[in-house]
């Protein structure tokens, strides 16, 4: 199925719109890589969050992304990366820049399949709540094998990095951008 | 003739003493002072730790931030910021801070950060970025 067909498909069982020309800028470490979003489609990500989803090339690099703006996480976590181990997106680092940055680690599941990277003074007991055992379950086991996810003050970028995922893929990463959303709107505004 | 030789080389040979005890000592104060710069950014982010575990947690709103020179090729900020925290009066602060080149991009007015302040010292405060 083309990469178009699977969109469509998308478009119609979620009932999303077309959000053509959409560009948040380079809000979080992989939107600074200056590439555009295509195919853009926009719509109720969970509860009362937007978001999109689209096909994001740079150079050689494809990546279907869901964004989503969360700027009640602002006070509490002012970056955050989840990124799979191993992925590759460029040949200079990717991510927050290391000196200003901090492996988190205290989960071992989560270390398992993500690389996780805050502020240097990031609230450790704030990140605890956010990954409760329920989340760090689903990142690990149920999440889309090829996911991440980065927050950066307020702006949400969840990623898979296959080049065509079909139908089902991108319900997969649509759905997981959900979750995360959720997840991270709930804690921060409870 | 051969007494003024002799003394010519006894002052080179003092200047080259002289000059190489103050070589060596701008080594070791050039060394010293690594040192002294070392440990007090171990000190200082040891004291940041201990804020961001037993600090007063609020939030900072950006007023204004402006940047103009880098250290170590991180800008330096100049900002203001309205600090709130629980059980204290909203005040407006101004603080130095050096971040880096990604989090600069997105400082701005009205962006909102973390912030902790130390329960007994309304002036040691901590914004995180």
């Amino acid at each position: 199925m083309a990469v178009s067909e699977s969109y469509a498909q998308l478009a119609a069982s979620r009932g999303l719109r077309p959000a053509e020309g959409f560009a948040p800028g380079p809000v979080t470490p992989l939107l600074t890589k200056g590439g555009r979003i295509e195919r853009a489609l926009a719509g109720s990500l969970a509860d009362s969050i937007e978001g999109v989803i689209g096909r994001y090339s740079y150079g050689r690099f494809d990546y279907n992304v869901v964004f989503a703006r969360i700027p009640e996480s602002q006070p509490f976590v002012p970056r955050l990366g989840c990124d799979r181990k191993g992925r590759i997106t460029d040949d200079t680092h990717y991510g927050f820049e290391v000196r200003s940055s901090r492996l988190w680690t205290e989960s071992e599941k989560l270390n398992l399949r993500f690389k996780v990277t805050v502020s240097p003074f990031q609230d450790d007991n704030w990140l605890r709540q956010l990954f409760i055992p329920t989340f760090i379950d689903w990142l690990g086991e149920s999440s889309p094998g090829d996911f991440s996810f980065e927050l950066a003050y307020g702006s949400l970028l969840c990623s898979i990095e296959s080049d065509d995922p079909g139908a089902a893929g991108l319900e997969a990463l649509w759905e997981a951008g959900g979750t995360v959303a959720r997840r991270i709107h709930e804690e921060s505004t409870e | 003739m051969l007494a003024l030789g002799v003394a010519s080389r006894s002052v080179i040979g003092l200047l080259g003493a002289i000059v190489l005890i103050g070589m060596g000592a701008c080594y070791v104060i050039a060394s010293l002072i690594a040192v002294w710069v070392a440990i007090r950014a171990r000190l200082g982010n040891r004291h940041k730790r201990w804020l961001s575990a037993n600090g007063l947690r609020g939030k900072a709103t950006v007023v204004s931030a402006g940047t103009g020179m880098t250290i170590n090729e991180q800008p330096l900020f100049e900002l203001v910021v309205d600090l709130d925290v629980p059980g204290q009066a909203p005040r407006r602060i101004e603080r130095k801070l050096i971040v880096g080149s990604f989090a600069a991009r997105r400082i701005r007015p009205g962006l909102t950060m973390p912030a902790y302040v130390h329960p007994s010292d309304p002036e040691d405060v901590l914004l995180v970025w």
